[in-house]
């Protein structure tokens, strides 16, 4: 093996390691981080972190301690809060109607006179203005 | 002689008692994360490993987390999802 052979096996074994190293410990965790922080619904690029020398840390904390939207979907959906009724202004003031206005209903065949029209207490037998039996059928 | 036997082991300790620390600072989280995706926070103690823990963050990346399924179980469906 000449010396010229020796450093290509030298170099290519030192790129081949370089390239293993780098999907060992770049490459892998990352694809791993990214699925597992998708998985526990946050942003899956938040990978991406590790490859900053402590922030990998920082983001094992925040995953452990961090609440899982994935986890919550549906189980702690906040209750509905309930509408507050609507608090309309007062009423202003108008005088009440008098209450007699109420019985305006007609009780068929006892308010008006079936001759002249004109209206009846409903106990007269005969109207008191023209005189013609109120019957109570109508 | 007995100074430096006195000396290794104490160093012996420190040695141990800081691999211990380091390995407890990253230990705490995942095997908090174990948990609380389903599995068993011993999990953990594997992810200490050199090659182990690559073959466990690939396999956790792709498994189904029992906890997930059982927030998708109490999941009432609707909107299409």
């Amino acid at each position: 093996m000449n010396p010229d052979e020796l450093g290509a096996l030298i170099a290519g074994s030192g790129l081949l390691f370089g390239l293993v190293m780098t999907l060992v410990s770049v490459v892998i965790p990352i694809v791993a981080y990214w699925k597992i922080i998708g998985k526990t619904g946050h942003p899956a690029p938040l990978a991406l972190v590790i490859l900053f020398p402590l922030a990998g840390l920082v983001l094992l904390y925040w995953l452990a301690f961090s609440e899982w939207p994935a986890l919550n979907r549906g189980r702690l959906a906040p209750a509905p809060v309930p509408m507050p009724p609507p608090v309309y202004p007062p009423a202003p003031a108008y005088p009440e109607p008098p209450v007699a206005a109420a019985p305006q209903t007609p009780q068929p065949g006892f308010r008006f006179c079936t001759g002249c029209g004109v209206s009846l207490e409903g106990i007269e037998r005969f109207c008191a203005n023209c005189g013609k039996p109120v019957n109570p059928g109508g | 002689m007995d100074e430096i036997a006195a000396f290794a082991g104490v160093m012996v300790i420190f040695v141990i008692v800081v691999v211990l620390v380091f390995a407890a600072i990253v230990i705490i989280p995942q095997w908090r994360i174990f948990q609380r995706a389903g599995y068993s926070g011993a999990l953990a103690l594997l992810m200490v490993l050199p090659l182990v823990n690559l073959i466990v963050l690939l396999w956790f990346a792709f498994a189904d987390w029992p906890a997930l399924k059982a927030a998708q179980a109490e999941t009432p469906r609707r909107f299409g999802r």
